[in-house]
């Protein structure tokens, strides 16, 4: 049996089309997901991270937004992604041979920035280095994996003890980079710090990493891809996480452009003189967990009325400035699998409609549920103010159809824990989150959360039956038939008001006037975003 | 009869010892005990830091390797053993979030807060003490330097920071939003609004407090008998005025060598520069250990060496005190 998997596809997911809720709020500028190409060259270009300076550029160590864009403008990655969410050959093609085994044909001609050949033993180091290292934040991607293995001259095989569609995905991430083995082997433990930086074949070299004040990367003028050719000769990262700092650097031309802005940035960069604001579709989203399986949240009455008692359009608008649409399954909508589209679609319209804001029928399923004035403990990231600001409107809004709700706020390193570990949640009965798929893949996130064990099963969620179709569905090579048996898990697990997205947050970028071509859905973080932009 | 046991010390170490109590021993105890202090109230502080770093697919048996890896799976006595042996030996670990030596880290933000610090101390300096006499000497003056200082004073540095971006940078263009710069002339441009906005309320401060005590060494008996005796103004001045004035003043730039590296935390964030103040806040959040430890103990052996040289200082101004620091 040969599967060829679909690895291109014609369209994103459009969040304006997947939105039928009439309250959602209208864009405040235009969404695309890549600006107008550019050829035209740019000796230096000055680029800020407002999620602060990388803590590392080692592909397998990589997991935030600040390791991922940098990594991803240094290390090619097997596959690629389209700004459009598809996923594409880049330094392999991948064939799933059967749903055990895949083959990955590597590219001929591809250097490594030292002039040496990029061979698949290098492929089958990078990968087994992420297999055989649990500290790996993407060594779970390879929990079914079995062996990787140089299977010919420029092919490498990997099998599986258990079907992974998954698997091919993910190496259009991170996941998937390939580096040096003779350069990573001699630097050890330095490797991908800021003492020892990388040995890749990206479009960028990096040139400098001074700790704590900023990167410089240089463009590699042999790169191996005619259509992605570097334009910008020399790029400058600095890491200013301060709003305001970061908005005055875009607003005064000191930084050219930046990823990740927070929402409540967009009114004063709106109509800046040195740049635009850019919204891009991204599987960003922000949740609403119910974070343990007993006490008063145990109740499915109780958390209907959450569910349904909290005005998203208004969190879409207020909180998020319009850079936000409303949600109202756990799976966020911009994390539909594009080649399915219209079978998602149909099936979240029912969720749209029972989930809808309704505070009178919240009020009824408040009553029914027997809550007697309680008060309940939401869970919420110290410091951060987009959290905050939801945090009280959610709070208001429960106040009206009469449940107590308390904010606390959490340290991070307390509120990655609680987000990870039960015991990190004890007394919290709800808890925000912002999360992100790394590709447009429902399973990506449900397989974690409505799975027995799953490290997001907060509730011990335990349903044969949704087991069932998310394991058939990890072992469903088609996109369509896949997408049936997860609305069917769907189906099931939603009846129970475990979790829900509330708002998909749109991707928000800044490029100064002088620049173009920049791809400005959230694929940029995963493919050498700098090698799309270019003069104007 | 216990008196007796202990043994009597000669007579000529004596006057050493307690100098060496004072400026040597008791210093480094306290450097020893914060940083006991520093590392266990981490320890206690709820949160888990392996989390941070596996992201959100973390399995709890990866988070378990990780925590095993970094060492942290050790009882806290035992890691601030290991930490204490290294320090001593010049090695503060690595950090758990960069995976590097704490030295490598630190280094170019050292120099980065060192400049910023550096270059606000000499405004304070400058500004405090030439207004401070001109507000004491220049009557005319008096009020409006009281009045500037006054409001000064009451200026937070992330306020004087939105202020000076506002009007320098965005308004006239004069100076960088944001940065460190690279190169002393490049450096000096970037950290001209930060060492300003650092150096506001505590120049001011030390504005009033070198105009208080010059106008109270003026009023002193000994000055109105110099002036009775014809001696000149500035011969008063410097001599009997200035030379008393100093201790307070002395004392209080101590304080601001501490004030400014605290205040910096605000200040570089504002000019999004990475250095010390902001690394140390970011570690924090992320409990990395060992950063934060070395990082406090630097901060406690600064506020601490400067308090210390302050002493001596004073000491060897005033003669008086040097029976008093043997004593």
């Amino acid at each position: 049996m040969s599967l060829a998997v679909s690895l291109a596809a014609c369209t994103g997911p459009s969040n304006k089309s997947a939105s039928a809720d009439s309250n959602a709020p209208s864009p405040p500028v235009p969404v695309v997901a890549q600006l107008p190409a550019s050829d035209k060259p740019v000796a230096t270009v000055s680029w800020v991270l407002p999620a602060g300076e990388p803590n590392t550029i080692d592909p397998m160590l990589a997991v935030d937004y600040s390791p991922d864009f940098v990594e991803s403008n240094l290390c090619d990655s097997l596959l690629t992604q389209g700004s459009d969410f598809s996923i594409r050959p880049n330094l392999a093609t991948a064939t799933q041979v059967n749903p055990m085994t895949l083959q990955l044909t590597l590219r001929s001609g591809v250097k490594f920035w030292d002039g040496t050949a990029l061979t698949v033993a290098d492929v089958a180091y990078s990968l087994n280095r992420i297999k055989n290292n649990p500290d790996s934040p993407a060594n779970y991607g390879f929990q079914f994996v079995k062996s990787v293995a140089v299977s010919g001259p420029n092919q490498v095989t990997v099998t599986f003890t258990q079907p992974n569609e998954l698997f091919v995905k993910e190496l259009a991430t991170p996941t998937g980079a390939v580096i040096q083995q003779a350069y990573a082997a001699k630097a050890g433990a330095k490797f991908g710090t800021a003492s020892g930086g990388v040995m890749c074949s990206g479009p960028y070299k990096l040139q400098s990493w001074i700790a704590g004040n900023s990167m410089t990367l240089v463009k590699n003028t042999s790169y191996w891809n005619p259509a992605l050719q570097p334009k910008i000769a020399t790029v400058k990262i600095s890491f200013a996480t301060d709003t305001s700092a970061i908005t005055q650097g875009l607003l005064s031309g000191e930084f050219d452009g930046a990823y990740e802005l927070p929402a409540s940035v967009i009114r004063a960069l709106t109509g800046a003189s040195t740049g635009s604001v850019h919204l891009g579709a991204s599987p960003q989203s922000l949740e609403l967990n119910v974070t343990h399986p007993g006490g008063l949240i145990a109740n499915t009455n109780l958390r209907k009325a959450i569910m349904t008692g909290i005005d998203r359009a208004a969190l879409a608008r207020a909180v998020y400035n319009g850079a936000a649409q409303p949600n109202y399954t756990t799976i966020a909508k911009t994390s539909w699998d594009p080649a399915a589209l219209p079978i998602y679609k149909a099936a979240y319209a029912k969720f749209e409609k029972a989930n809808a804001y309704n505070p009178t029928a919240a009020k009824a399923a408040v009553t029914a549920s027997g809550y007697r004035g309680q008060t309940l403990n939401l869970g919420i990231l110290a410091g951060d103010a987009t959290q905050s600001a939801a945090a009280q409107i959610i709070q208001h809004d429960l106040d009206t159809i009469g449940i107590k709700l308390a904010i606390k706020q959490l340290q991070p390193t307390q509120y990655s824990q609680a987000g990870s570990q039960a015991s990190g949640r004890a007394g919290l009965d709800l808890l925000l989150g912002n999360t992100f798929n790394q590709v447009a893949d429902p399973l990506e996130f449900i397989s974690l959360t409505v799975q027995k064990g799953g490290p997001f099963n907060y509730t011990n969620y335990d349903s044969q039956q949704t087991t069932n179709n998310i394991n058939q569905a990890l072992a469903t090579f088609d996109p369509a038939k896949r997408a049936q048996l997860i609305i069917a898990a769907q189906d099931q697990y939603e009846a129970t008001y475990g979790s829900t997205s509330l708002v998909n947050i749109y991707e928000i970028s800044f490029l100064n006037k002088r620049l173009t071509g920049a791809i400005t859905s959230f694929p940029y973080m995963f493919v050498p975003s700098l090698a799309y932009i270019g003069g104007k | 009869m216990v008196a007796h046991i202990v043994p009597r010390l000669p007579r000529p170490i004596q006057p050493l010892l307690r100098p060496l109590l004072r400026w040597v021993l008791a210093p480094l105890l306290t450097v020893l005990v914060a940083s006991f202090v520093i590392f266990a109230a981490l320890a206690q502080a709820p949160g888990d830091p392996v989390y941070r770093l596996l992201g959100n697919h973390a399995t709890p048996a990866q988070a378990a390797y990780l925590r095993h890896t970094l060492g942290l799976d050790q009882p806290m006595l035992v890691r601030y053993g290991h930490w204490l042996v290294g320090a001593l030996h010049g090695n503060f670990g690595d950090s758990i979030t960069y995976r590097a030596p704490v030295s490598t880290l630190l280094g170019s933000r050292i120099e980065t807060t060192l400049f910023l610090v550096l270059y606000a101390g000499a405004l304070c300096l400058i500004v405090g003490v030439v207004l401070g006499v001109m507000s004491a000497t220049i009557r005319p003056l008096s009020p409006v330097i009281a009045a500037t200082s006054g409001i000064g004073v009451a200026i937070p540095g992330f306020v004087a920071a939105i202020l000076l971006i506002s009007i320098f940078s965005l308004a006239l263009g004069w100076f960088p939003t944001g940065g460190a710069g690279s190169g002393f002339s490049d450096r000096l441009w970037h950290m001209t609004l930060p060492a300003a906005a650092l150096a506001t309320s505590w120049a001011a401060y030390l504005t009033q407090v070198t105009r208080s005590a010059l106008v109270e060494q003026r009023g002193k008996e000994h000055v109105e008998t110099a002036r009775m005796r014809g001696l000149s103004t500035t011969r008063i001045f410097r001599h009997h005025v200035a030379r008393n004035a100093a201790p307070p003043v002395l004392t209080v730039s101590a304080l601001t060598v501490a004030g400014l590296i605290i205040g910096a935390v605000t200040v570089e964030a504002a000019f999004g520069i990475d250095g010390v103040g902001s690394f140390l806040v970011t570690s924090i959040q992320a409990k990395d250990y060992n950063v934060v430890e070395a990082l406090s103990v630097l901060i406690v052996v600064v506020f601490i060496a400067a308090t210390t040289l302050i002493d001596i200082a004073e000491v060897l101004l005033d003669p008086r005190l040097r029976g008093k620091a043997s004593q």
